[in-house]
């Protein structure tokens, strides 16, 4: 019967293009494309939806990234993409350092220099070890800290996203940012699950 | 009855639903895509586990809906297919203590076969009768992170058998998971217990190590007689995630055993183990592959109807890239079955043992034919054994409006292939059989349109709407047979056609209220040279209506107080009143990783049964009933 020989001549060609199909792949190259591109982009709102005290008010919005070369690059393309925020350019500071982060109080003295100006921070997953320097260095500031994980914002950083569902949320403190005479519009506080609740 | 549009489109090429998750990519310019999305917008945006790549739900031609691990846990659902009764494009009766039949699009039966289920990427449905023994699926809930459910054809992505619908059970992966945690359950239908934990393995890498014990009391009939329904079920397993830069390697397996309550002629025993491995690679071209390859073995023995052991393998690759304006996904795959079977009382196959293979190959092309407008089209061949190659098209467009809106339609065409009851089974075990398997019986074939409207018309309310309409063609029948009895053969045709719909309301951390309607009519009728009585009625037992409403409430930080409520219409044939029903739990997170809950099923009290049995047993009847869980997480 035709569909039989067919099902067998599927069979081996299936077997033999599988085969190809690895051979011809493995050369690949790895693309590092994951929820970086969400967190870039909920930064831009954050930086949409913020007021700057009379210091900072002026010239371009620096954003500054603590981690790898790909997660700056990630965020210079949605950067570039949205255009100017408020009519003022938006450019971004990388900030390489290495994963492990030495002493916190030497840390905070390497990237307060680093820092300086920049209207948010984002320290990446991979750099989390960098964050209590990183909430050191900008403390006083008007500067959004941004991180990752469920205690970014109990260490003292603004907003901290986490996975939940799928999807990425992100947990506020409200009166941290006010210290730092940032006005941020309560629609984006709203949002914000509240820390550590259940 | 054949319609013309079938024999049209059998050669158009079809599209389907993205690999691996069946949701969508954002689009082609990603960053703009993410950048035009409010912030309350940006919280629906999905991370497949498996891609890694930002997908929108909304941008899915097909009618998708989606439970989350977390309406899971505030409800206290124990099992899979208490999870499904969530979905307002499924329908789900319970049968007995364990045992479910679930359906999409209608033709529910205690043995279902339309649905394609899968967990974690790896098909759990037996090629012994093409369905899924329901009380054997037991998954970690506590680790579920979505259930992704597709009503209508999936054929051109995901092949035979994924004819009413595709269900696809996320766990999440190990490297999301940290810590542990030990929970339980106990109620006067059962009492369960789970724990798991992630270990560290190596710095890349994740180890997820998990079990969890389960039992089903027995259920009581109409009359209050105790049914020898009992389940209890032991499984243990792990999975590993591994990631570097661009790959993502995991290797996940499991060990269960289970066993009923003594039943007249013997208790029904089970167990198994499966081992997956699945290597996925980001590429430059915006794009991934994927390698997975699995093994499965399962040995179910039931002294009434029949012993089997099936012993599967599986190797599948797919490739999804971006090109200009195409989005190509392509993949092939081979799977072989080895089963060996012994005589029930009731069954017998013939022959005892037999290997099955199936092999696939699909391409699907989604074309940016404007801003707003994409057109997808594809094609998968799939062979089996019994009748060699089967073709399934799928053409699907959609177009996105203003806030968020999506309207779409598809054209497609999917089969049920045929599987060892129905050309191998023989009732009674013992000759004169009443019962034959069919040597001619071919594919089950069914021709979809489906149109849908999706839209997120305020940053807090969704909806989805989605119209439907099936011609099925050569649909499992009995015809007479010259040595006596009848052989199974495909003796009915005909349409299944409805309207599903839902619409979720949702305060990002304060309250949520979901709604889902479902409409569903049949018009089936017997192919020339048949005429038996019972050929249609076979075919499924559905409710013409069903209504979900699904509601929770933050109280305070740490309280919760969720509700589930929904009305099933009369089942015709044989008849089964309709019911309604109400579930409501009230939990309470106390701090240190400490959670508890208490909840009743069924508060109405109206007992109420839900399908008719087909395995021996009375019918079963369920009232309310009272639970608590708790569970500790470190």
């Amino acid at each position: 019967m035709v569909k039989r020989r067919a099902h067998r001549l599927l069979c081996i060609a299936t077997a033999a293009l599988a085969a190809i199909a690895c051979a011809c792949t493995v050369g690949a190259q790895p693309r590092a494309v994951d929820e970086t591109s969400v967190h870039a982009a909920y930064a831009i709102n954050f930086l949409r939806y913020a007021r700057w005290p009379a210091d900072a008010a002026a010239g371009p919005l620096v954003v500054a990234v603590v981690g790898p070369a790909d997660t700056a690059a990630t965020f210079r393309t949605l950067v570039r993409t949205a255009g100017p925020v408020d009519g003022r350019a938006v450019t971004v500071r990388a900030v390489p350092v290495n994963v492990a982060a030495p002493d916190r109080r030497d840390a905070a003295r390497a990237l307060r220099t680093r820092l300086q100006g920049a209207h948010l921070v984002y320290v990446a997953p991979s750099h989390e070890a960098w964050q209590p320097a990183v909430i050191e260095a900008t403390a006083q500031q008007p500067t959004i800290t941004v991180g990752t994980g469920a205690d970014f914002v109990a260490r003292g950083g603004m907003f901290g996203f986490q996975q939940d569902r799928g999807r990425v949320r992100f947990t506020a403190d409200a009166a941290r940012i006010a210290t730092a005479r940032i006005d941020m519009s309560a629609r984006v506080l709203r949002l914000a699950r509240p820390a550590g609740g259940g | 009855m054949r319609h013309s549009f079938q024999h049209r489109h059998a050669g158009v090429l079809l599209a389907a639903l993205a690999w691996s998750t069946g949701a969508h990519a954002l689009g082609f310019d990603e960053p703009r895509a993410l950048l035009e999305l409010s912030l309350e917008q940006l919280g629906d945006v999905e991370v497949t586990a498996a891609s890694r790549r930002a997908t929108r739900l909304t941008e899915t031609a097909a009618s998708v809906h989606v439970i989350h691990g977390d309406d899971l846990r505030r409800l206290g659902i124990r099992s899979l297919p208490e999870a499904l009764r969530l979905a307002p494009n499924l329908h789900v009766a319970r049968i007995n203590a364990a045992g479910y039949a679930v359906s999409a699009r209608g033709l529910k039966t205690s043995l279902s076969n339309k649905l394609l289920v899968m967990v974690d990427g790896r098909p759990v449905y037996t090629p012994l009768f093409a369905g899924v023994l329901w009380d054997m699926q037991t998954v970690p809930i506590e680790d579920v992170e979505r259930i992704e459910v597709v009503s209508g054809p999936g054929a051109a992505a995901w092949g035979a058998n994924a004819v009413n619908g595709v269900i696809n059970v996320v766990l999440r992966p190990a490297a999301q998971t940290d810590g542990g945690f030990a929970g339980g359950w106990a109620s006067e239908d059962g009492h369960g217990v789970s724990a798991a934990q992630t270990v560290a393995a190596g710095e890349r890498g994740a180890v997820r190590l998990y079990g969890k014990h389960d039992r089903w009391s027995r259920s009581e009939s109409a009359a209050g007689a105790p049914v020898a329904d009992g389940w209890s079920q032991r499984q243990a397993g792990f999975r590993g995630q591994w990631r570097s830069g661009g790959d993502d390697l995991r290797v996940q397996g499991e060990a269960f055993e289970g066993e009923s309550s003594d039943r007249p002629f013997g208790a029904v025993r089970a167990h198994g183990h499966h081992l997956l491995a699945r290597w996925t690679r980001a590429t430059g071209d915006a794009g991934q592959w994927t390698l997975q390859g699995y093994v499965d073995v399962v040995d179910r023995l039931d002294p009434l109807i029949i012993d089997d052991r099936m012993t599967i393998s599986a190797l599948e690759f797919a490739r999804e890239a971006s090109f200009g304006d195409h989005r190509l996904a392509w993949g092939l795959g081979y799977r072989h079955a080895r089963d060996e079977s012994r005589a029930g009382l009731l069954a017998r196959l013939i022959p005892a043992e037999r290997t099955l293979e199936w092999a696939h190959a699909y391409l699907q092309d989604q074309i940016a034919v404007s801003a707003r407008m994409t057109v997808e089209l594809g094609l998968r061949l799939d062979s089996n054994r019994y009748t060699g190659v089967e073709a399934l098209p799928t053409a699907r467009f959609a177009w996105r409006g203003e806030n968020h809106t999506l309207v779409w339609g598809a054209l497609s065409r999917a089969v049920r292939s045929p599987a060892r009851f129905d050309r191998d089974v023989h009732f009674p075990a013992n000759e004169p059989y009443l019962i034959r398997g069919g040597p001619d019986f071919r594919a089950e074939t069914s021709d979809v349109a489906e149109f849908g409207y999706r839209a997120q018309p305020l940053d807090w309310l969704s909806v989805s709407i989605t119209g439907f309409h099936h011609w099925h063609d050569g649909l499992r029948a009995g015809i007479g047979a010259p040595q006596g009895g009848v052989f199974i053969s495909n003796g009915v045709e005909g349409r299944t056609y409805g309207v599903e719909g839902w619409a979720t309301a949702r305060v990002p951390g304060e309250w949520e209220v979901a709604l889902g309607v479902l409409e569903l009519r049949h018009r089936l009728e017997r192919m020339p040279g048949f005429s038996g009585a019972n050929s249609i009625r076979d075919q499924g037992n559905d409710p013409e209506h069903q209504v979900l409403l699904r509601a929770s409430r933050r109280l305070g930080e740490r309280q919760q107080v969720s509700l589930f409520a929904r009305h099933v219409g009369a089942l015709p044939d044989p008849f089964v009143p309709s019911y309604a029903q109400l579930d409501a739990r009230w939990s309470v997170n106390a701090g240190n990783g400490f959670a508890f809950g208490v909840g009743a099923r069924n508060l109405l009290d109206e007992r109420h049964a839900e399908l008719d049995p087909v395995s021996g047993l009375p019918q079963s009847v369920f009232g309310r009933s009272l639970y608590v869980d708790a569970r500790l997480e470190w």
